[in-house]
């Protein structure tokens, strides 16, 4: 018993006994160690709303409107270019249109980045001799491609799909390499000497051990597979996010140009979330943290 | 290395001391078949070995065990590199080898949540489970703490009495060589080579523990440190 009541914290202590429902839940949000991430979240919201009301408060008094814009102006903003009779095109359309070309620039690119990440690491000749040519394409702002790419490909989505494409494939295919270059060539011999094939080792140990570099390519990749497809619609489109901030720019219009900004930023963090999400279950054998777990373990 | 011919026979548990860099690992990676010899050739059942020999395992110092597999699921590899992880009686040999070790209740914890002596009992019975004929060991207790590793000598020694393997058993420790061994060979420094091969006539089975109140067990010892130390000293 004495033991309990000293391994406790000491504000526990502090309690008084009498405290009860609504009381007691508010005492613990703001004390208990497991609760800390309400905390937080709490906190979160309230810098929010400050930065929110900060920005409404300067905007039209210390800054000009037109210029820096106001929440209200963005809400305002917002309810106008969702509704369908807007005359661009409700936002959804276009919002819809640079998703579409993202993701399937991004599957493309993905796909065919880790299956040259893994044919090029286990053909060490060919990886050597088209390095530099590799770099060199790489090395280049992607946005110098895009004048060729919509010669080559018009003015629909193939270019920008083709864009978001380059981005993504580089981006997995150098992390699938370097994931695959990097196994421990200790736990291959195991695997030979335990009776592995090619095949099996390729599936049951390269694969997995490399699988944290891939996950890594995969997460950013999607902020910069977004790039490909906004810079796309920016040179020319009809249609999309970077249409509409192309198109915002030229009128002058700030406050849909920070509309904008918003859904994009809004986007990436679900994106981001649900990747660390799958990422937690497929690599769910790392050690998450090593403090606290050694103790328990006997000899 | 040079001038190293050895007969081990069948079911005979050998162990190997040495100084350091004479060459002791490079042997056990030729016989095991990583690496093939320059010059000379190993035979196995009279037939030399040409690349991995599916007969021979081997028991590495590092436990190398693969981090995203729990302990069952590692134990479990060389089944499945086999074809055999499905087949009947595959997960009852796993639990049981397993249990033998005393690591029941494990079997589904990851690497990194097992401590040392558990990772390297779970490296050992990953080579039994597919039953190789041969068994290599390098140094496989050399990272372990003292109580540690007379537990897990005890353990191999049971083991070895059940499953009757042939093992080829690296060490620096005096004691473990002679505890373990039917017959211990003493490695020259560079080039590598045999100094001396001592049997070891302590009856079995063993008590690890209490080795060495025994006679014979002192009379092995200074012998083998008087050859050990003059070897030692010339690479010095």
């Amino acid at each position: 018993m004495t033991q309990e009541v000293q391994s406790r914290p000491p504000e526990d202590l502090l309690l008084p006994p009498e405290v009860k429902g609504l009381r007691l839940l508010l005492w613990r949000v703001r004390h208990a160690e497991e609760l800390r991430w309400v905390r937080v979240a709490a906190l979160r919201v309230v810098f929010g709303v400050l930065m929110v009301a900060l920005w409404e408060g300067v905007s039209g008094r210390l800054l000009d409107e037109r210029i820096v814009s106001s929440p209200s102006l963005l809400l305002e903003a917002f309810f106008e270019i969702v509704s369908p009779r807007n005359p661009d095109g409700s936002l959804w359309i276009h919002f819809a249109y640079t998703m579409e070309n993202t993701l399937w620039g991004y599957l493309l690119g993905a796909a065919l980045g880790i299956l040259f990440g893994f044919v090029l690491a286990e053909a060490e000749i060919v990886a050597q001799v088209i390095e530099p040519f590799i770099m060199a394409f790489n090395g280049v702002p992607r946005i110098a491609y895009a004048p060729l790419f919509i010669a080559w490909f018009g003015i629909e989505r193939q270019p920008k799909i083709i864009l978001v494409l380059t981005i993504v494939f580089f981006l997995t295919f150098v992390s699938t390499f370097s994931g695959i270059r990097s196994v421990p060539q200790e736990l291959v011999n195991v695997a030979r000497v335990l009776g592995g094939g090619k095949i099996a080792i390729l599936r049951k140990i390269v694969l997995p051990s490399a699988s944290p570099w891939i996950f890594n390519g995969l997460k950013i990749s999607i902020p910069f597979g977004m790039v490909g497809a906004i810079v796309g619609e920016y040179i020319i489109a009809d249609k999309g996010l970077g249409y509409l901030l192309q198109r915002y720019n030229n009128e002058y219009f700030t406050t849909g140009i920070i509309l904008v900004i918003f859904i994009l930023m809004f986007f990436v963090i679900a994106v981001n979330q649900a990747l660390n999400w799958a990422e937690g279950r497929v690599l769910r054998w790392r050690p998450t943290s090593s403090l606290g777990q050694e103790a328990a373990i006997p000899n | 290395m040079e001038n190293f011919s050895l007969d081990i026979h069948d079911r005979e548990l050998v162990t190997i001391v040495g100084p350091s860099g004479c060459g002791k690992s490079t042997l056990l990676n030729i016989l095991a078949g990583l690496y093939p010899p320059s010059v000379g050739e190993v035979l196995f059942e009279g037939r030399p070995i040409r690349g991995l020999n599916p007969e021979i395992g081997y028991v590495t110092q590092q436990d190398n065990l693969l981090p995203w597999r729990t302990l069952q699921k590692n134990v479990l590899l060389p089944l499945e590199f086999r074809g055999e992880a499905a087949a009947n009686g595959a997960a009852e040999r796993v639990r049981a080898l397993i249990a033998k070790v005393g690591l029941a209740g494990f079997e589904n914890h990851y690497p990194h949540e097992l401590s040392g002596g558990m990772r390297q009992r779970a490296n050992i019975i990953r080579t039994l489970v597919y039953n190789p004929r041969v068994i290599l060991m390098d140094e496989p207790f050399g990272p372990l703490d003292a109580q540690t590793r007379l537990t897990l000598q005890n353990q191999l020694l049971e083991l070895w009495q059940e499953e009757r393997k042939t093992i080829i058993f690296i060490t620096h420790d005096l004691t473990e060589a002679i505890s373990l061994a039917d017959r211990v060979v003493v490695m020259t420094g560079r080039p590598g080579g045999i100094k001396s091969v001592t049997p070891v006539r302590i009856p079995r089975p063993r008590d690890v523990y209490h080795i060495h109140q025994s006679e014979v067990y002192r009379e092995v010892y200074d012998k083998l440190w008087e050859e050990l130390r003059a070897e030692v000293a010339k690479v010095m």
